[in-house]
């Protein structure tokens, strides 16, 4: 629970930043705007909306980076492509997550996992005429996940007493689907970062035949509702030959 | 912006709320009552003994001082073993015919299926036993199974004709 109080505070502090950051940005331009008689030349909005990819934006999971060092039950990475098509930003997730817990200090047993996930989406950005390409998105994802997991457990069973059960899941696969939010913030040169709130649902999972599975990777603990998840990202932007 | 980031901060919070409790709403015990052939209507029954079998190993009900007491028992829960998918339960009870006493025995065999569970990690694991079928039994007249889930309410499982 401190874990959990601790992440969330530095969540609402990352957004904060971000947000302030965002904001003096827009006051630096209204100032200008003020000063400056000449306006900007203005593109044309048709040519704006038109869909085809601009530039791809390659980037990384920091806060996956971070648990993989300073998380003893936490191991993996994930990394991001998004395509600029304007409005919309197609884009992939790839990555690899093992998890491996002690159950209430080892009294219950162990429980560890590992796999490689993916998700697919399309992001459509609400920021439209950002000259920075800054974003504010909301989109959908669909995950899918290949992993394995194993437990010993030390299980109770009332009358007929206690026993060690050694469970193995070897070929489990998941599917879900995600709501996600964020921001991509411009913060140097080809650089943005950013991050992506999401919100996991309706997960279905085949071949956990011994053990209903407890963690999905790329998806979270797995349960009936809604789980959360959260990424701070770093882009780099790579810009392609421009439409003619 | 401020709006959507008020949101988004609120919904990351609500997050907290996603560890399950260690509440468990299913239990691992099969309820029995009594319902008398003649008059088919629910009875007390006069258990001499009541014996839990399975995979080798002989539990027998103890009878509490409320169950001796009233010198009969209306329902009974009875615990599956969690460990393997088959169960049996034997009751040795007493009878009148005629006005003469005399000791009955029957037994009841119930399968179910079991899936290992981890409720969580400060909570741990847990064996969720459901969808109990009943394939074998040595009763005159056959039992009535009337739920097939374990719960941990007063919701009958079986009804034994006696």
């Amino acid at each position: 629970v401190k874990q959990s109080i601790l992440s969330l505070f530095y969540s609402a502090l990352f957004c904060l930043i971000i947000n302030c950051a965002f904001a003096q940005q827009k006051d630096t331009s209204v100032i200008e705007a003020d000063t400056v008689t000449r306006e900007r030349p203005k593109k044309p909005d048709s040519l704006k909306e038109k869909f085809y990819p601009r530039a791809f934006r390659i980037g990384t999971d920091l806060i996956a980076i971070g648990k993989t060092q300073f998380n003893d039950t936490y191991s993996g990475w994930e990394g991001n492509v998004e395509v600029d098509c304007g409005y919309y930003y197609p884009n992939v997730e790839v990555g690899h997550w093992g998890r491996s817990y002690d159950l209430h200090y080892g009294d219950y047993g162990h429980y560890e996992n590992s796999g490689n996930y993916y998700r697919v989406g399309m992001d459509i950005n609400i920021l439209r005429k950002d000259p920075d390409r800054n974003t504010l998105f909301f989109g959908v994802r669909y995950g899918h996940s290949s992993f394995s997991e194993s437990a010993t457990l030390n299980v109770d069973g009332g009358d007929f007493g206690t026993a060690q059960k050694i469970l193995h899941n070897s070929a489990v696969t998941a599917g879900w689907g995600e709501i996600t939010s964020g921001l991509r913030v411009k913060i140097w040169k080809e650089f943005w970062l950013g991050y992506t709130a999401r919100m996991k649902f309706l997960p279905s999972v085949k071949g956990d035949t011994e053990l209903k599975s407890f963690d999905i990777p790329g998806y979270g603990m797995n349960g009936s509702g809604f789980y959360w998840g959260f990424n701070y990202q770093i882009f780099y932007r790579i810009p392609l030959k421009k439409k003619k | 912006v401020r709006f959507l980031l008020t949101s988004i901060i609120a919904l990351l919070l609500s997050g907290c709320l996603t560890q399950p409790d260690c509440v468990a709403t299913t239990s691992n015990v099969v309820q029995f009552r009594f319902r008398d052939a003649v008059s088919n209507k629910l009875k007390k029954v006069l258990f001499s003994s009541i014996l839990i079998s399975s995979d080798g190993t002989v539990l027998e009900k103890t009878l509490t001082e409320t169950d001796n007491v009233v010198d009969s028992l209306s329902t009974v829960a009875l615990p599956v073993n969690s460990f393997v998918k088959e169960t049996t339960y034997t009751f040795t009870y007493g009878v009148t015919t005629n006005s003469v006493p005399s000791t009955k025995t029957g037994s009841v065999t119930v399968t179910y299926d079991l899936q290992n569970i981890i409720v969580s990690i400060d909570c741990g694991p847990y064996i969720y036993v459901s969808n109990l079928v009943m394939p074998s039994y040595t009763f005159e007249k056959e039992p009535k199974l009337l739920s097939k889930q374990l719960s941990t309410s007063e919701t009958v499982n079986i009804e034994l004709i006696l």
